[in-house]
């Protein structure tokens, strides 16, 4: 700084240090409480409650980094390849030195928790550049960092904590730059919901709120400062935009051009589509869908109407910019999320609605001017949500992922048997060993890991045993296995409740044995099924839909043994 | 125009009686137009008329009056190189890339246009090339064929005979630029001359269709030649004639009247069928070639028939929903034959349809080929058909022509073939070989189309 | 008022500009020349562009022609492959260097606040020469008196030396009728090779009789109070900062495309990224005119290079590299954009010769200027100087890639650009555009040029032109390094083209 000589221009010395100052020094305890985080997720996911999305992403990270075809396109094309992208490292680096990386998903673990202590970071920073002192920055924050819903994302691996980081953080610069004007805060907001596109897609719903906002704030402004507002306003969408807009253009081509589709996230095979018409067999009525919206709305943060009616007397009556920038980020994700489950695209899972928390609790920064009586609101708003949360995580009408991290909480086993939520591991590591111990050449196993069956690729220490659609050539695997030496088959039940696998789609019946010239190698129980996971050894050449050419579709019970 | 003289811009005379000789020279050996064109359809001409809208653009270009007289020779060798690559890269490239739809999107043409510019640029200067760089990629996207069969499915004859007259005269709309009045009086200038000549044609000619063709072509010439008068030009050429206001009228009526009757010279079939729809002709099994877009169809395939001399016979057809969209894309007309070869042509007349018959001769191998064209309505829409029997001597195997693109020979060949829809023959027979119709009726009844 | 004869030769009309304007005695003027196109060859000859190449520099080009002559001989998909691999990689680490010093920029831009110029009063100020080189100006000449007029400065501490060639007739012409001012001279230069703008900027320096020294472009038109705001910068700045460099702008922006595109390319060289430079303690490379120099320090680090078409960029690395610092100050000088597009590659093409001509020159001595200048300063000298033009040559590159990653290529061809390269260009040629796009698009939102905005988002298109531009330097410094092209002024009064 000391190098620029700007006659006509004295910087503000304050300006100037606190500037520069302003991101430099990280306190203690963000490191503090990821590793705290991390350390929950460790015990959690060791006794068994492991998030199948979570393990998903890390069994593709793998992919991406091990295994016989390492590339990045290994990291799909269904969900944003950012979460992945980051745990791929932690899986190059220590996958061989700490099993639990790959097989528990501790690389997962790691990922989120960093998020999530970033998450309250940025709240904690949110808060006080509001010029609240520290001690509402800890208590916001804290609300945010001991939420039981907050701590179930945060240290589960999944893709929500991350998302709900960018989004703050977004949310952060978009207000600096409400208040001050500088484009840089702008750029970096639109920055970082880029990255949040890449994480999950429903920040376009964000982007497109705060896209509206900063038009109309800009054109305000520009109104006010005499100048054209049309063009500026439009300069200013723009500079908000264009990250999130490369971002954007960047995944759905390069999806586009590996997969063939240009939004995998829609796609029929593994997208919402897929899992609504799986699970969401038959649409539910309106009103029960309502009920359902409300409920866990309620549920996560009972007191969320009081907040956002004073929020709006607050905002209507001091012309506050945060409750607009909140609404506008936050409100839009969970307007976005509620048209969504409204409207049947998706299902009424609770975590859907974990924006609202945030929305809430930083919402409670309008109060403090209230004093005493801000104090009191924020903390029974606070009370209120952990309280619910807690409640409502532990019900099993409308809790499903989170009830094995709430189960273990209690001392109960980890509940089983929903998608989504925790997947069992113990079968799956059977097979793993199994294949382990008895499959000798590499690309030998085909397996899905898109289906449930990606678990086994997790459990097993060889990864360049499996084909999986990250492989190259897949397609033409697929339909000749035999030939491109493919020797066995992973399958589980072909029913409804489980996701399909790429292998009993192209292969009905093969779990029933129906398909000529397979042999059942190895079978073992799940799920209160004693031979959910069979493995089976391909003796000859085998092509898809052959099922009905069997000799006779043998029916296996538990009591037959594998075939030598 | 002084009142001197009629002042010409040497170089659009040049264009012109170089467009005047090609026309004669065309219209020196019988010309055959393509069949079946319509009165009211001038689609076919698109790709005649861009070309001349693209020559008229080029010659009204004057260089910008705040311009600074710079020339950089070495900008000109920069910028004229880039454009030679990618242009001849695409020559050589499209066929191999996109197969039987190469006929479809001719890549060849966008080449013709990036060498064009790249010659530009390196002849007449960068900001010649430019400057025309506009209009000759109008020119280049105007006649891909795939462009042409978006107008094709517009139902009212009017409104198509509009939209294909705004899409061909893309290049000058482009190349003029915001010289709007200018731009506007060519235009108007333009058509009503050549329509007044094609009106005068379509009275005096037996045949309504090639009027139609005519109208479009003369609009062209007429809007060029218009411009001759009217482009502010510094008089290059003083040609002394004492000319008054009439007489400027006069000349251009006369100019762009013989060019259109010329081009009326020109006997063509007519397009209606028997009333009854028949049964289309579709392949059993696959076809060896598929063009299929939106609304208009084409295959070709190998049919087997009893028929004398040869059993099997090449067949292609163009299915679309109405007489324009099949038309169209004359596709049919990029047949390559095996080896160069004139054919002699006649029209036979065979339950009710008017079928046009080219018979091909090899004097090298001795093969012969007998092409035979018709149009009808079916019940698909309407379907133009190609039927080719060939027969060998002394029973060598059967050779058909093929429709696979050739590199570079294509984009030069049949561009101009594809521009003027024409072919040139080596002679009209005016009585048909008895076994010509014999052919036909065996074919149509093994077809199942009686 | 002096009147002409239409039917007057060249020599009288120079015989009747002496006249009215006497120039220095023969001897003073040959001395004047032989130290303007000889000087620093003399005192510094490793930092004189007389020769292109050094010895050793001659040698390293040959080698490396040859080793790549013999690898593409024996491997070309191996040879073709890493040099493009290079090259991307180049162009990558160009566009992080510049996105940094942009975002360091942009927050050195926006946390400041203009104040007031203190009151100064006549006698405080020190005496200021301006240089005005002018060859074949006859359009805006005429405007010059203008600008000169407008200068918030006493006339009697100001002195304005108009340098035209002794046998550039055009511009004499143009003077003659002129009323000039009264601090205003016309120094006739003696017709000599190499016929630059710096040579002809030393011999009026040599003539300068003012403590500061700025030069300005006949059609410049500087901020009334620019001269000022830079006495008043060099007093707060101290006596190691001996040159400021103020800001560049177009005012006529909005004529066309081209110009806009021009303007927005150095609204973020000047708003933004000089003072990111500033604000690093980068050597900033200076800008054509408007640069304020104290008279002793230029003539201490040896004037102008005649040699070099950019001298401005090679000073700002001089003074530099002795130890002095140069600043920035906020003040707007306003220029005309280059409205026609030949023209323009022209210009460009000089510039980024010149540019590549400052970097071979600096680069003679590496550990030498790896030394003077800081390991961060060597890096953004070599890529914001010395690499730009070749990095448009790269984005051409990169966008070939990209074309061909759509198109697909015959086998044979994909030999040659084999697919992880591809990829890499491909990558490249996105992000690099897409950042440059933006950081366009920034300066121009933070400059309130919202207007510019989408001359911003087609960005790329003018570095089409950029590229046509560093193909054409990269041959002139081959072929003729020293040609200074001329660029034709006064198009922007014609209006839209």
């Amino acid at each position: 700084m000391a190098a620029i000589v700007l006659a006509g221009r004295r910087l503000p010395p304050r300006a100037a240090a606190v500037a520069l100052r302003r991101q430099r020094s990280l306190p203690w305890w963000p490191p503090l409480l990821a590793g705290a985080y991390v350390v929950l997720g460790i015990l959690a996911s060791s006794r068994g409650a492991v998030a199948g999305d979570a393990l998903a992403r890390v069994v593709n990270a793998d992919l991406v980094v091990a295994g016989t075809n390492p590339h990045f396109a290994a990291v799909g094309f269904v969900w944003g390849p950012l979460p992945s992208l980051i745990e791929a490292p932690l899986l190059l680096l220590f996958n061989g030195s700490v099993p639990g990386m790959l097989a528990n998903g501790y690389a997962g673990v790691i990922m989120s928790s960093g998020f999530g202590a970033w998450l309250v970071w940025h709240v904690y920073r949110f808060v006080r550049e509001e010029g609240a002192g520290a001690g509402w920055g800890a208590m916001i924050a804290a609300g945010i960092a001991l939420n039981p819903m907050i701590v179930i994302y945060a240290i589960s691996g999944m893709s929500e904590v991350p998302f709900l980081c960018t989004l703050v953080a977004a949310l952060r610069h978009l207000v600096s730059w409400m208040r001050r004007g500088r484009s840089s805060e702008l750029a970096l907001a639109g920055c970082w919901l880029g990255a949040g596109y890449l994480i999950r897609y429903e920040t376009l719903a964000a982007a497109a709120g705060a896209m509206v906002l900063t038009a109309g704030f800009s054109s305000y402004r520009a109104r006010q400062a005499g100048l054209p507002r049309t063009r500026q306003a439009i300069a200013d969408a723009l500079v908000f935009a264009i990250p999130v807009l490369v971002a954007f253009v960047l995944f759905t081509g390069v999806s586009w051009w590996f997969t063939g589709q240009l939004f995998g996230e829609f796609s029929q095979e593994y997208g919402n589509p897929f899992f609504v018409r799986t699970l969401g067999a038959g649409m539910l009525p309106p009103s029960q869908v309502a009920g359902i919206i409300s409920t866990d709305i309620l549920g996560l943060e009972p007191l969320f109407p009081v907040v956002v009616a004073l929020g709006v007397g607050v905002a209507l009556r001091w012309r506050s910019e945060i409750f607009l920038a909140l609404v506008a980020v936050l409100g839009a994700v969970a307007a976005f999320e509620v048209y969504s489950v409204a409207t049947g695209s998706i299902l009424t899972w609770l975590r859907f609605f974990i924006s609202v928390i945030p929305f809430t609790t930083l919402a409670l920064v309008l109060f403090r001017p209230w004093r005493l009586l801000g104090v009191a609101l924020a903390v029974a708003v606070i009370g209120a949500s952990f309280a619910g949360s807690w409640a409502i995580t532990g019900n099993p009408a409308y809790a499903n992922s989170e009830l094995p991290y709430r189960a273990l909480a209690t001392g109960t086993p980890p509940y089983l048997a929903t998608v989504n939520g925790a997947i069992e591991l113990p079968g799956a590591r059977a097979v793993a060993h199994w294949l382990d111990a008895e499959v000798a050449d590499a690309n030998t196993v085909l397996v899905d890991n898109q289906g449930n069956t990606f678990t086994v690729i997790a459990e097993s220490r060889r990864s360049d045993l499996f084909v999986t659609p990250a492989s190259r050539n897949f397609e033409s695997t697929l339909e000749a296995p035999y030939q491109h030496g493919v020797r066995y088959f992973v399958t589980i039940p072909p029913t409804l409740g489980a996701a399909y696998s790429i292998v009993n789609r192209y292969y009905p019946g093969i779990w029933r044995g129906c398909v000529r010239d397979t042999q059942l190698a190895y079978t073992v129980g799940q799920r209160g099924d004693p031979s959910y996971w069979r493995v089976y050894r391909l003796t000859g050449p085998v092509s898809p839909g052959n099922s009905g050419d069997a000799p006779a579709c043998r029916s296996i019970s538990a009591s037959i043994l594998p075939a030598s | 125009m002084t009142g001197r003289g009629l002042a010409i811009d040497r170089r659009s005379l040049a264009g012109f009686a170089g467009y005047v000789v090609v026309v004669c020279v065309a219209c020196s050996s019988s010309i055959r137009d393509s069949i079946g064109q319509s009165a009211v359809d001038p689609l076919p001409a698109v790709t005649l008329v861009a070309p001349l809208a693209t020559l008229v653009a080029l010659f009204s270009w004057r260089v910008p009056a705040a311009t600074p007289r710079v020339q950089d020779p070495e900008t000109d060798i920069i910028l004229s190189v880039p454009p030679l690559l990618l242009g001849v890269w695409l020559v050589y490239w499209g066929p191999r890339k996109l197969g039987d739809q190469f006929f479809l999107f001719r890549p060849d043409l966008i080449g013709l246009f990036l060498v064009s510019v790249a010659l530009a640029s390196l002849l007449l200067g960068a900001r010649f090339a430019a400057g025309a760089a506009r209009s000759l990629a109008a020119c280049a996207l105007v006649c891909c064929p795939v462009v042409q069969l978006s107008v094709a499915g517009i139902d009212p004859g009017a409104l198509r005979v509009a939209a294909a007259s705004t899409l061909a005269c893309l290049p000058l709309v482009v190349g003029l630029g915001r010289s709007w009045p200018r731009l506007a009086v060519l235009l108007v200038g333009g058509v009503a001359a050549g329509a007044a000549v094609g009106a005068l044609a379509a009275s005096i000619t037996p045949s309504p269709s090639a009027a139609g063709f005519s109208a479009a072509t003369t609009a062209c010439a007429g809007a060029f030649f218009v411009h001759l008068l009217l482009v502010p030009s510094s008089p290059r050429v003083l040609v002394p004639l004492a000319v008054t206001r009439l007489r400027r009228i006069a000349v251009v009526a006369v100019v762009a009247g013989s060019v259109g009757l010329l081009d009326t010279l020109v006997p063509a079939l007519s397009l209606a069928g028997p009333a009854r729809p028949r049964p289309p002709l579709s392949p059993r099994g696959r076809s060896q070639l598929e063009i299929v877009r939106p609304g208009v169809a084409v295959r070709r395939w190998v049919v087997a028939m009893p028929l004398v001399p040869s059993d099997h016979a090449l067949v292609v057809t163009t299915t679309g929903p109405s007489a324009a969209a099949s038309l169209t894309y004359p596709i049919d007309s990029l047949l390559a034959w095996p080896d160069p070869v004139c054919p002699t042509r006649y029209v036979v007349r065979s339950d009710g349809l008017d079928v046009a018959v080219s018979l091909y001769t090899s004097a090298f191998t001795g093969y012969r080929w007998e092409e035979f064209e018709w149009g009808w309505s079916t019940a698909a829409g309407y379907q133009r058909v190609d039927l080719v029997v060939s027969s060998s001597p002394a029973g060598n195997g059967l050779v058909f022509p093929t429709l696979h693109p050739e590199v570079v020979l294509d984009a030069l060949r049949t561009s101009t073939d594809f521009v003027a829809n024409r072919q040139v023959d080596c002679g009209v027979l005016p009585v048909p070989p008895r076994e010509t119709g014999a052919t036909l009726e065996a074919f149509l009844a093994a077809a199942g189309t009686r | 008022m002096l009147g002409h004869a239409v039917e007057d030769s060249p020599d009288e009309r120079r015989k009747r500009l002496i006249a009215h304007h006497p120039q220095p005695a023969e001897q003073a003027r040959a001395e004047a020349l032989d130290l303007a196109i000889h000087g620093l060859e003399r005192t510094r000859p490793e930092m004189s562009a007389r020769r292109t190449l050094v010895g050793w520099q001659r040698s390293a080009m040959a080698v490396t022609c040859a080793v790549l002559a013999l690898g593409f001989a024996m491997q070309p998909v191996l040879t073709g492959s890493i040099l493009i691999s290079l090259l991307v990689a180049l162009y990558v680490a160009a566009m992080v260097e510049r996105s940094v010093v942009f975002a360091r920029g942009l927050r050195a831009v926006e946390f400041l606040i203009r104040r007031p110029l203190p009151p100064m009063s006549d006698e405080e100020l020190p005496r200021y020469t301006i240089l005005v080189p002018a060859y074949r100006e006859a359009e805006v000449v005429g405007h010059l008196v203008e600008s000169l007029g407008a200068l918030d400065y006493p006339p009697d501490k100001l002195e304005v030396l108009l340098l035209v060639e002794e046998d550039d007739d055009l511009t004499i012409s143009a003077l003659l009728p002129l009323d000039l001012p009264s601090f205003a001279r016309v120094l006739l230069v003696p017709a000599s090779e190499p016929r630059t703008k710096p040579k002809a900027c030393n011999y009026g320096l040599h003539f300068a009789t003012g403590e500061l020294v700025t030069i300005y472009d006949a059609e410049d038109r500087p901020e009334p109070l620019q001269l000022r705001r830079a006495v008043d910068a060099f007093r707060r700045a101290g006596p190691r900062t001996v040159c400021l460099q103020a800001r560049l702008q177009y005012y006529n922006a909005r004529q066309n495309m081209l110009t806009r595109w021009f303007t927005v390319d150095y609204t973020t060289w000047f708003a933004i990224f000089l003072p990111g430079l500033a604000s690093f303690g980068l050597p900033v490379p200076l800008g054509g005119t408007s640069n304020h120099i104290r008279a002793e320090s230029l003539v201490a680090v040896g004037g102008w290079d005649p040699y070099n078409v950019t001298e401005d960029a090679d000073l700002g690395i001089r003074l530099v590299r002795s130890g002095l610092r140069t600043g920035i100050i906020d003040s707007v000088t306003y220029e005309e954009a280059n409205s026609d597009g030949l023209n323009w590659v022209r210009q460009r093409s000089r510039w980024y010769k010149g540019y590549m001509q400052t970097w071979l020159v600096h680069a003679r001595q590496p550990v030498r200027m790896l030394r003077e200048l800081g390991p961060h300063g060597f890096v953004s000298v070599t890529l914001l100087t010395g690499a730009t033009p070749l990095l448009s040559g790269v984005n051409l590159l990169s966008w070939t890639c990209t074309i061909i990653f759509i198109i697909g290529t015959p086998s044979s061809l994909a030999q040659v650009f084999p697919a992880p390269v591809v990829y890499f260009g491909t990558a490249a040629a996105f992000f690099g555009n897409a950042t440059v796009v933006y950081v366009s698009l920034i300066a121009c939102r933070q400059t309130h040029q919202g207007h510019l905005a989408w001359a911003a988002l087609t960005y790329p298109l003018y570095w089409v032109l950029m590229a046509v531009a560093a193909v054409k330097s990269l041959w002139q410094l081959v072929a003729r390094p020293s040609y200074w092209e001329k660029t034709v002024h006064g198009l922007a009064r014609a209006g839209p083209g």
